[in-house]
């Protein structure tokens, strides 16, 4: 395993679970003490969303985006291996020793 | 740990993709006026228009998530084991290291090759190793005796392989009986 790769995910993760619990926590602080009765998606979203939807639905677009780029380099970070791949070999046998002793 | 980690990553890293291909299909169906794909998106702002904060779901949902992520965060921040412990004789740019899986397997042998020793269980902190033994005798003088040649081999096992901090050995017995 790749000890960098290690370290990554164990910062993500803390990450994620700090925001995990951090949007949980408002949304119990919200409807124990905020927004009272408020709908979850209240009419006045809706409205802004159809009265911006011009540069609303490329903004979607282009945080999907993102986030399928973050989501692919993390899978691709845990395939990854420190393991050397190849070994060269001295043609200098002496040589080769000279160096490594 | 290690492990579970790596296969979070790989479900949760799959699930954003999967998801921003999703939510990226079906606003480019949308905006060409084509029929939805997979995301029953009226029925899913019916749905949230239909709740409040306040909602028993709801709430229920976001204790969960809270839940989940102090879970994750404890579990990530919690002080892990090194993978390695360090030998003696570091030179310039080389620090020799032994896994600490073998450390604890030379301790488990070293322990079980002792007279007298039926089974054991190896514990090792960094500052301890904790070894439980289980002996074949039901003699408690020859079960200290026992431990006390199980603590010498195992402290001497230790200073053979050459550790920059040896940990202190302990040896707790648990008696046992021919079977």
């Amino acid at each position: 395993m790749n000890p960098r790769a290690d370290r990554a995910n164990r910062i993500v993760l803390a990450l994620l679970g700090f925001v995990l619990l951090v949007a949980g926590a408002a949304g119990i602080a919200a409807g124990l003490f905020l927004f009272g009765n408020d709908a979850l998606l209240p009419a006045e979203a809706t409205t802004f969303i159809a009265a911006n939807h011009s540069w609303f639905w490329p903004a979607v677009v282009a945080a999907a985006v993102l986030l399928a780029l973050l989501g692919l380099l993390w899978v691709t970070a845990q395939l990854a291996s420190d393991r050397v791949s190849r070994l060269e070999l001295a043609s200098d046998p002496a040589a080769a020793a000279a160096r490594c002793c | 740990m290690r492990l579970v980690n790596r296969m979070l990553a790989l479900v949760i890293g799959i699930a954003m993709v999967a998801i921003a291909v999703l939510v990226t299909v079906e606003v480019v169906l949308a905006n060409l006026g084509q029929a939805r794909w997979l995301i029953p998106y009226q029925n899913v702002a019916a749905l949230l228009a239909g709740r409040t904060w306040q909602s028993s779901s709801v709430r229920a949902v976001l204790v969960a998530v809270a839940v989940v992520g102090l879970v994750l965060l404890i579990s990530q921040l919690w002080p892990r084991q090194r993978r390695f412990v360090e030998l003696s004789g570091a030179a310039d740019g080389i620090d020799p290291v032994l896994p600490r899986s073998s450390l604890r397997k030379a301790i488990d042998a070293a322990a079980a090759a002792e007279d007298g020793v039926r089974a054991t269980a190896v514990n090792l902190g960094p500052r301890r190793a904790i070894i439980r033994l289980v002996t074949t005798r039901h003699d408690e003088e020859q079960d200290k005796e026992v431990a006390t040649r199980v603590a010498q081999r195992v402290t001497q096992r230790i200073a053979d392989i050459g550790l920059a901090r040896p940990p202190r050995v302990t040896v707790r017995v648990i008696t046992g009986g021919d079977r």
